[in-house]
């Protein structure tokens, strides 16, 4: 075992001049290359743009998230039967790592013409992705739901979101609401709840009667939290999202939002290890019928309505603070850019412009991946029967109507889910931390990396 | 020095010549450039803005940071510690038997985590570890119901959740290189002092112990550069959670770097981490050189 001796050098004098000489290479090459790593943005020319599709063959290539690749892949073969001069080409990853990578995707010099991209950043600042403005003017995106279009609206600081250019479109939508199983509130002689007391009420009731009144993921507690502070915070909510100048999501609304949370916490209504219990957890709990609520998105229904054999379930957008008041939901798309780079952008765009409004794609969202057309409210998505997904569509066209959706807090930075939403939640409930401080490390942190 | 020795040792520069070659370029390069990115506040892809030392100032007063070097020095009790403290165990229980079919299928179980990819092992491990996992199953069995949580997920029970999955995979590199170690103690040693009457302690002590110090150190020097760059066992099993109750150096430079875009102060934490490995590793190294008989 001599020889087996990491770090041991020998007095051997030519081995340490040469290794002397080698180490002094990358550092002069460091020395000689010491300007500021990176580059700004490049100025691009103004450039005409064409809704007319090419009448030659060509290949449209799309990189997307691998969970949905069916979707992405029956969208692709769907355009492919209507224009048959057109070939797409989806190329999926892992939902995590495309998010990782995607500001080097859009900065390669063989971007794909299309990027499922979830949040800004900083790539309209760095120059890297196409304005969408022309085409939103050329195919009447303009007069799609306003509060869908505000997360890709970017203002001319590259930065802030909700007004400004658009610079991205959403392809397939989902909210986040409230499920019921409604043969346990049957049970307990109660209707669905029109107020977030009346839920309170509700939720009490089902303690008594044994069932868990709240099935949450860790993942859900974000999404409880934030319709909690919509309820009374829609706007500051929003804007703090969407990172507008001086917006915060301190205050005495987001605050008591919080304490409502801990104050359910501390009354039972969610599960004691609720910290542990991950997406498909909840998911099984609930429909084997051990839960009066769920709070989930959208994207849940299919798999819900699937597994919930023994009971019935409704989605309901998550009651305001009494009955009647301004529903809100927290929604996000399937977001898509077109890189600065991109090599066929009017192609691209005319992919999203019929993945909004064709008739057949709208079917494909449903039916496929059971997300929810957005663009123009009509034509709505047929269902053949009812159930939780039906429900998520008709609460995703009242929403729409109304025009009152909120992006996603973990949509307010980069590194804002996983870097500090998911931990300090962690912190809050188990009570390492109160609201108050809670509320100020989200708002440090977005500071921080914003900065 | 003599001519013939100056040819030799050219000759033998000219033999690592590309292995050397391949270390400037994937090593030492990149180590230069991680320590250049870290003078700056940059997002990786556009421009970058000189701030000098801040990174540092950010790294050493940001509570969150500093909590994760302070995890990666406990892990070292679980990867380093435990793993050689069993393994000097099994060595001193299987010294006497040193053949047969216990020792090798022993020596088998000992060393098979070792083989298991990381990734593999912190999947199995967080089964075993979740809500009706194998270890809350075994605890019900028992009686012990009181103690069953979900212990990836428990603030008190992570770290050290995490850090045994570490000394699972330890105790095999460890138990080999200390086995090996034993095959080169003269035997005459034990025959002499069982002859002068001593029993199995003394002959632990004053003979395996001495005769395995380089292994140890050896031993002790690998896994504890394995504990303080831990990312693999930690980014799988909590992804440094809950709260930051498990989050390491190794993951949250990963997570600087690439999730919130700030390559700087990821770079920053990254030399940190480096500095941090020498100052532990390297006066484990002189202290075990000085000890050599």
């Amino acid at each position: 075992m001599e020889g087996f001796e990491p770090m041991a050098t020998s007095p051997n004098i030519p081995r340490r001049t040469a290794l002397g000489a080698l180490l002094a290479l990358p550092a002069a090459s460091a020395l000689t290359a010491c300007g500021a790593p990176g580059s700004g943005p490049a100025t691009t020319a103004p450039r005409t743009i064409s809704t007319a599709l090419p009448g030659e063959p060509t290949t449209l290539a799309m990189r997307a998230n691998a969970d949905q690749a069916p979707l992405w892949e029956a969208l692709g073969s769907a355009f492919e039967d209507a224009y048959p001069q057109i070939t797409v080409e989806v190329v999926t990853e892992d939902f995590a790592a495309l998010q990782q990578n995607g500001p080097r995707y859009l900065a390669s010099q063989d971007a794909p013409d299309l990027l499922r991209f979830p949040s800004p950043g900083d790539a309209v600042a760095d120059g890297l992705l196409l304005p969408l403005q022309p085409y939103a003017e050329a195919y009447g995106w303009e007069d799609f739901p306003e509060t869908q279009l505000n997360q890709w609206r970017i203002a001319a600081d590259g930065h802030t979101r909700g007004d400004g250019d658009l610079y991205g479109l959403g392809v397939g939508f989902a909210l986040v609401g409230l499920y019921t199983n409604t043969t346990a509130l049957d049970g307990l002689g109660l209707s669905l709840p029109t107020s977030l007391e009346a839920m309170a009420e509700a939720m009490a009731a089902a303690k008594e009667a044994g069932l868990t009144p709240l099935v949450s993921s860790q993942a859900g507690l974000s999404n409880l939290l934030q319709n909690l502070m919509q309820a009374t915070a829609a706007e500051q909510v929003s804007d703090w999202v969407l990172g507008k100048p001086g917006a915060t999501i301190e205050g005495p609304e987001t605050e008591a939002a919080a304490a409502t949370l801990l104050d359910w916490r501390d009354r039972g209504f969610l599960a004691p290890d609720v910290l542990a219990v991950d997406d498909a957890a909840a998911l099984s709990a609930f429909t084997a019928g051990e839960g009066l609520f769920y709070i989930q998105g959208s994207w849940m229904a299919a798999a819900v309505d699937q597994s919930a054999a023994d009971i019935e379930v409704r989605f309901t957008v998550v009651p305001g603070t009494e009955p009647g008041s301004d529903l809100t939901a927290t929604s996000a798309p399937n977001s898509f850019v077109i890189p600065a780079k991109a090599e066929h952008p009017d192609l691209a765009a005319a992919f999203l412009n019929w993945a909004s409004i064709d008739p057949a794609a709208r079917e494909l969202l449903v039916a496929t991946a059971g997300l929810l057309p957005g663009g123009p409210v009509e034509p709505e998505p047929v269902f053949t029967e009812g159930g939780a997904l039906a429900d998520a569509a008709a609460a995703f066209t009242e929403v729409a109507e109304a025009d009152r959706f909120v992006d996603f807090l973990a949509n307010a930075s980069a590194g804002m889910l996983t870097g500090t939403l998911q931990p300090q939640i962690d912190l809050l409930i188990d009570g390492q931390i109160d609201p108050a401080a809670f509320l100020a490390r989200l708002q440090e942190d977005v500071e921080r990396e914003r900065a | 020095m003599s001519a013939p020795d100056r040819n030799r040792d050219r000759a033998g520069l000219l033999w690592v010549l590309p292995a050397l070659g391949f270390y400037a370029c994937f090593v030492l390069y990149p180590l230069t450039q991680t320590a250049r990115y870290s003078l700056y506040d940059w997002n990786g892809i556009g421009e970058a803005t000189w701030v000098g030392l801040r990174n540092y100032l950010t790294v050493l007063t940001d509570s969150t940071l500093r909590d994760s070097v302070v995890h990666a020095l406990i892990l070292i009790v679980f990867f380093t510690v435990i793993p050689v403290s069993i393994s000097l165990l099994a060595v001193a229980a299987m010294g006497r038997l040193r053949t047969g079919a216990f020792v090798s299928a022993a020596r088998t179980v000992l060393f098979l985590p070792q083989i298991i990819p990381l990734v593999g092992a912190a999947i199995v491990w967080t089964w075993m570890y979740s809500d009706q996992g194998a270890v809350n199953q075994v605890l019900r069995a028992v009686g012990l119901s009181g103690l069953a949580r979900p212990w990836l997920a428990d603030f008190g029970t992570a770290l050290p959740a995490v850090g045994l999955i570490g000394s699972w995979v330890s105790t095999g590199f460890c138990f080999v290189l200390l086995m090996a170690g034993t095959g080169k103690i003269d035997p005459a040693l034990y025959e002499a002092a069982r002859l002068d009457g001593a029993n199995a302690t003394q002959e632990f002590r004053h003979i395996t112990l001495p005769g395995l110090r380089n292994e140890i150190g050896v031993a002790a020097t690998i896994t504890t550069i394995a504990a303080l760059s831990s990312f693999d066992i930690v980014y799988v099993a909590t992804g440094g959670g809950p709260g930051f109750s498990t989050m390491v150096p190794g993951v949250q430079v990963i997570r600087l770097a690439f999730t919130t875009g700030e390559v700087g102060l990821g770079s920053a934490l990254a030399i940190v981490l480096l500095v941090l490995v020498l100052a532990v590793v390297v006066p484990m190294q002189v202290f075990n050189r000085r000890a050599r008989p």
